[in-house]
């Protein structure tokens, strides 16, 4: 079966023009002066996506996400390659115009029928059942007759929802938009998405909310200053987003699974450290430098470079400790907060009673500490660093973020910031007395 | 653009109505300063040019010098909001254009289907102010709407022309309030054309909002049809410059929500 959108080679090119008059310049000479730069914001992308997928596009911001869509939603016109729907009269929704068609004087079940014509819908205008469901759907009572500018904006993203999930599109693009109701509408959103697939509606997600494009997509791509540099699947896909975050070279291909944890030194040499993936250059630092934290790097089980963990994963953070003068006894430790800047576990070698060798001028050592993350799902920052008793050498600070993430294959084992070692016992019963003779005498 | 026109039809009317409402919406007579807000200027000309001035703009054989006045200065007050308003419409639409793929041309429809309604108000004032002037109506009147409907098309051609560029050269929205004023005054809308220079009445000729006001003038007080000549110049302005709006578009349309 083809695909039902297929994009080939497309690239969108914005001509920036210094001042006005430079375009008028420009135009009056026919073009022959060129006043203006040009600036690519989208290049060489390929995908197709067959129907009733959903395909996740993510990047960091700036990397092209919402230009690929404005094109795809026919918003914007490509510079070069094109784009195919495979259906017979295309119908493309896109939830980054949500509310935008809203007019504020009209009730939402004005807009809900404006909106329909404002989309060209004329010929299927929406029946009075479409409208019943939509408002059933929107569930914000009686605000539904009244004008819009008394909505909240969970409300209207209710509302804007509700809307195109019942004009069952060939291909709907949503965004960010969709965190922002509650969670229980979150769910119904979910559950009518699935509805949406099987019924043959396709998906294309844009999303920094990892778990969303993990849960919902097979395949994804990854976007990065308006170049795809990866395409695959979902997971994958996380995973590279995050280390493109940190400024890791994304088109380095990722270490192969096969050499599993076998030894567990694996990948502490100091030359693979030193060009890890966490330090950041001119981060917040302090301390006095009698020793030094040259590198860092953070790896999962299987020595690969990540910022991703499931909940109660282990992550290996090693740390190439540099010498600059005599210490004796150095410790390092780290530092792991939540979003709130709570504190939620400080530790190092020191206190966990672990001793390490002396350092001099000019000796290096490769220190891991692996943490199993038993925590919420969520994104945490850290700080790493050396000190000896009590005295700092090189802290760095506001590392991160990574993010733990709960892979939904069960529920989880703790409510809370993070799971405490719990064994659970229980003696054998004593069964009531009575309850007893009355199944005796049953026999 | 036509097909355009037609699939987004509905939203045009209906947002053009959400927009007058809105307009006049919280006053308390609400549509009726639609109507009270030209008829002081038509009053105050009405004095100035009447009493003050003795001359009366050359309209001296004028028995009716207020339906006169009203003939020219309605479709003219239309005619200035469809460009002032107009130039500026695609780059007050910005959150549509980046949004959504509706054509930019609904947009100017919307705009220019607004000044119709407004048009339409004011033919319905133009026909009391005849009658309680003493005029009967002849079958002549029956010409005003196509009159006025071509009138609609250049008044959509300059929209057009004006908003496209305004999205690339700002400045055409204050230019356009300010060409505006001028314009006002090479029209024949407070004078007769025969108070004029012949160097003068040429160029007052050759402007295109004067053929339809003439036309009006023609079939309201004097009850006779437009010369054929004047048809075909009302016809050629009108389809002229939709064309050449559609054209201007056409060619800048691949840049045009990037510049917004």
């Amino acid at each position: 079966m083809s695909p039902l959108l297929s994009v080939e080679g497309l690239a969108k090119r914005f001509k920036i023009y210094p001042s006005p008059w430079a375009r008028a310049r420009e135009w009056a000479t026919g073009g022959r002066t060129r006043q203006h730069t040009d600036f690519w914001a989208l290049r060489d992308v390929s995908f197709a996506v067959p129907r009733g997928e959903c395909f996740g596009v993510i990047g960091p911001n700036g990397s092209g996400k919402t230009t690929l869509l404005k094109i795809l939603s026919g918003v914007l016109e490509p510079s070069e390659g094109c784009y195919r729907i495979d259906a017979p009269a295309p119908s493309v929704y896109s939830l980054l115009e949500l509310g935008t068609g809203f007019h504020p004087d009209l009730t939402g079940r004005e807009n809900v029928d404006q909106s329909a014509h404002l989309l060209g819908r004329t010929s299927t205008s929406l029946t009075p059942e479409a409208v019943d469901r939509i408002e059933e759907f929107a569930d914000i009572g009686e605000f539904f007759d009244r004008p819009i500018r008394f909505y909240s904006s969970g409300m209207l993203v209710r509302l804007g929802f509700a809307l195109f999930a019942f004009l069952e599109p060939d291909l709907l693009i949503v965004d960010e938009a969709l965190s922002v109701g509650d969670v229980f509408f979150q769910q119904k959103c979910a559950t009518r998405i699935e509805a949406m697939r099987k019924s043959g509606t396709t998906f294309l997600f844009v999303s920094h909310d990892m778990e969303a494009i993990r849960r919902l997509c097979r395949d994804a791509m990854v976007l990065s200053k308006g170049e795809p540099v990866f395409l695959g699947p979902a997971e994958e896909a996380v995973n590279r987003y995050h280390g493109l975050l940190f400024g890791r070279d994304p088109h380095r291909p990722a270490p192969h699974l096969q050499r599993r944890a076998a030894d567990p030194k694996q990948g502490m040499e100091a030359d693979q450290v030193g060009r890890g993936n966490v330090l950041r250059p001119g981060g917040p630092r302090h301390g006095s430098r009698g020793i030094e934290v040259a590198g860092a790097r953070i790896t999962d089980l299987h020595g690969r470079d990540t910022l991703a963990v499931p909940v109660g994963g282990i992550l290996n953070f090693d740390l190439l400790v540099e010498g600059r003068e005599t210490v004796p006894s150095p410790s390092a430790g780290i530092l792991i907060f939540d979003r709130f800047a709570n504190l939620v576990f400080g530790s190092g070698t020191g206190r966990h009673g672990h001793r390490l060798p002396g350092m001099g001028p000019g000796d290096s050592m490769v220190v891991r500490l692996s943490l199993c993350m038993n925590l919420q799902p969520g994104r945490y920052t850290f700080t790493l660093g050396v000190s000896e008793l009590g005295h700092v050498h090189d802290w760095h600070e506001n590392l991160g973020p990574f993010e733990v993430y709960h892979t939904g294959e069960s529920p989880m084992r703790f409510d809370g910031i993070a799971e405490l070692p719990l064994e659970c016992r229980h003696a054998e019963p004593r069964r009531a007395a009575v309850a007893l003779d009355v199944t005796l005498e049953s026999l | 653009m036509l097909a355009q026109l037609w699939r987004h039809r509905r939203y045009i009317l209906g947002g053009a109505l959400v927009e007058l409402r809105q307009r006049y919406a919280g006053s308390a007579v609400g549509i009726l300063w639609h109507v009270v807000t030209p008829l002081t200027q038509i009053l105050l000309y009405g004095i100035v040019f009447s009493q003050l001035l003795r001359e009366r703009g050359g309209a001296r054989g004028e028995t009716h010098y207020a339906v006169f006045l009203c003939a020219g200065l309605l479709p003219w007050f239309v005619f200035a909001e469809s460009i002032t308003r107009g130039s500026g419409v695609l780059l007050a639409s910005e959150t549509y254009l980046k949004k959504l793929p509706i054509p930019e041309v609904v947009f100017v429809a919307q705009s220019v289907a607004t000044s119709a309604f407004t048009l339409g108000i004011y033919a319905a004032a133009l026909f009391v102010m005849a009658a309680a002037s003493g005029i009967s109506p002849t079958t002549s009147w029956l010409l005003l709407p196509p009159v006025l409907l071509l009138f609609l098309g250049l008044c959509f051609g300059f929209a057009l022309i004006l908003s496209t560029l305004a999205v690339f050269f700002r400045d055409v929205v204050q230019v356009t309030g300010i060409a505006s004023q001028v314009w006002f005054w090479i029209t024949p809308i407070v004078y007769d054309m025969s108070v004029l220079r012949p160097g003068l009445r040429r160029v007052v000729e050759w402007n295109p909002p004067s053929a339809y006001i003439l036309s009006i003038r023609d079939i309201v007080l004097r009850g006779i049809a437009p010369s054929p000549e004047r048809w075909v110049w009302m016809a050629a302005f009108s389809v002229g410059f939709v064309a050449l709006g559609a054209l201007i578009l056409g060619r800048l349309r691949s840049d045009l929500r990037d510049a917004l």
